[in-house]
């Protein structure tokens, strides 16, 4: 597959769809994506219980489109809420490989995302030594009105995307 | 892993550590048709380390990575390493501090208890309706708390650029970003009670950022060590 | 609950035995601690379960003295009939660290006895299970709650 040309030129190019009707489609598209992002229900540490109440009565995760679901297959995003231990990392990886494409990782907490208040303990590792990592939610723990908020900027940040699910940078 | 014991009848499940109802445990069932043969518990997910970063803490920061070993119940952890502490310095606290205590500690039980029903209900089918009422109720310890530890929303978009005390007024240059923001900078610091006199000054809006700039001055009657406990 | 209970206790354990202690003492009310020697460890456990009933086993842990070159472990144990607690202590030179296991007497103590043995090398001689417990499988060596732990895979 020649790398020069996007995906949108090659659909462009064997269809022969008109541009402005391709836009319009990749903006529903987006739209679409953009308000049903499925994390997988994973929690390791002590941020586990603003999880729970971000997707509570209160503040309310589930207007967004954020569901959390158990089946790894079927789940968009995985949210490293909380520690992350070595052993626990190998794990990580192994479900972040087996969700299907496109797929986005959040780290909730400061612990995922610069060790937290164990900086100096041997048995932690980052979030982003093992995955990818898009948006970063710090605090120990963080706020649930600032989890939504990096939640929405996950969703900003799939709007912007060109092509469904090529990973930028 | 070869076992002799698995057999062809019986098949070892990885309750795995991902998991909602598990925590962060790994069981290993040896299960044949429903009947349980053997369980073995594989742990160490969580394993922080707590013990080794003691060693480079003071007594008091220690209190930080002591109280992140539960996630929810955590005053009664904390409790226990402060007593400890207490009983080897040989400090003797007020009678008020107990009390207190003892409040805390019995908000964060009937919380750490309000969650375990919830989860245990939402594991007996995927439906988390009961979840959602007690997670409601969670919230008014929640707020109880929160009330307790000082704790001001984020959402009021003010920053402090200058903070100068002395023994008989406490005063702040604050910088908002609208002017509802100041308002509601007066009515939480009048929900306190040694800031409830504090005087905003006048509010000038600086031409570049278009942020709003203000003092705030607040006049203690009695200095007290301390007071913002 | 009479006051001289700790009291009569010690007394009664240094009766019993003499030669497999080396301190007896009360630490506070409700508890007493009991410092043993290696020899015979196991006849002492045994007849601490069975002739005076701290059949309720606590936990277990390790302290590591680097400059008097010894290592501690502390056995906490609980009489529930008469509900004090006891602390079962013995200390070990550190360049020969081997004691037989307390599984045999109290069977809880397996898995604080596998914690010890990864964090701190620490032998426990018939332990039924001696596989590590909380450290991941590729851990590179070290005993990481030693004083002198460098780093994963330096030897101290």
């Amino acid at each position: 597959m020649d790398e020069d040309t996007t995906i949108k030129e090659r659909i462009f190019e064997r269809y022969h769809i008109p541009m402005p009707i391709y836009n319009v489609i990749e903006y529903i598209a987006g739209w679409a994506r953009k308000y049903s992002i499925w994390p997988i229900h994973f929690v390791t540490g002590c941020c586990s219980p603003e999880f729970m109440q971000v997707s509570g009565a209160r503040f309310d995760m589930e207007r967004l489109g954020i569901l959390p679901f158990a089946s790894v297959r079927q789940c968009d995003c995985i949210m490293v809420v909380g520690v992350v231990s070595r052993k626990m990392a190998q794990r990580v990886k192994y479900l972040y490989d087996q969700m299907g494409e496109p797929k986005y990782v959040v780290s909730v907490g400061a612990c995922p995302t610069g060790k937290g208040p164990f900086y100096d303990s041997y048995a932690t590792v980052r979030a982003d030594e093992v995955v990818p990592v898009d948006v970063y939610i710090p605090g120990c723990p963080p706020r649930p009105e600032a989890i939504i908020q990096g939640m929405m900027l996950l969703q900003e940040k799939i709007k912007k995307e060109v092509e469904i699910g090529v990973r930028r940078g | 892993m070869s076992d002799p014991e698995i057999t062809p009848d019986v098949m070892r499940v990885s309750w795995g550590p991902q998991h909602p109802m598990s925590g962060q445990t790994r069981i290993l069932i040896d299960i044949d048709g429903e009947k349980v043969h053997k369980l073995t518990a594989d742990l160490g997910f969580t394993h922080r380390g707590i013990e080794k970063i003691l060693e480079n803490r003071t007594f008091l920061q220690g209190i930080i990575p002591v109280e992140r070993m539960v996630m929810v119940d955590t005053a009664n952890v904390g409790l226990s390493y402060v007593l400890a502490i207490e009983e080897a310095l040989e400090v003797e606290t007020p009678d008020r501090a107990d009390w207190i205590r003892s409040m805390i500690c019995e908000l964060c039980r009937i919380n750490s208890h309000l969650y375990a029903f919830g989860l245990q209900v939402e594991s007996t089918g995927y439906f988390p309706a009961v979840f959602l009422w007690t997670t409601i109720d969670r919230e008014i310890i929640l707020d109880l708390l929160e009330e307790l530890s000082g704790l001001v929303p984020p959402d009021l978009d003010i920053g402090l650029e200058e903070l100068s005390i002395d023994r008989q007024t406490v005063r702040m240059r604050v910088q908002a970003k609208s002017f509802q923001a100041a308002d509601r900078l007066g009515l939480q610091l009048a929900k306190f009670g040694p800031f409830a006199s504090a005087r905003i000054g006048a509010i000038e809006k600086d031409p570049k950022t278009g942020s709003k700039r203000f003092n705030v001055t607040i006049s203690l009657k009695e200095p007290e060590a301390g007071d913002r406990g | 609950m009479s006051e001289g209970v700790e009291e009569t206790f010690v007394e009664a354990v240094q009766a019993a035995h003499p030669d497999y202690i080396e301190s007896v003492g009360v630490l506070k009310p409700k508890w007493v601690s009991l410092v043993a020697k290696r020899e015979g460890f196991s006849e002492l456990a045994f007849s601490l379960r069975d002739e005076f009933g701290f059949i309720h086993p606590v936990s277990a842990g390790a302290i590591d003295y680097p400059k008097e070159n010894r290592m501690r472990i502390n056995y906490y144990l609980i009489n529930p009939s008469s509900r004090f607690s006891l602390m079962l202590g013995v200390d070990l030179p550190r360049d020969d660290l081997t004691l037989p296991s307390m599984t045999r007497v109290w069977e809880a103590m397996s898995f604080h006895e596998r914690e010890t043995k990864e964090m701190f090398g620490i032998n426990f001689e018939g332990h039924p299970n001696p596989v590590p417990l909380l450290l991941p499988p590729d851990w590179k060596g070290g005993y990481p709650l030693r004083k002198d732990f460098e780093g994963e895979g330096a030897e101290p």
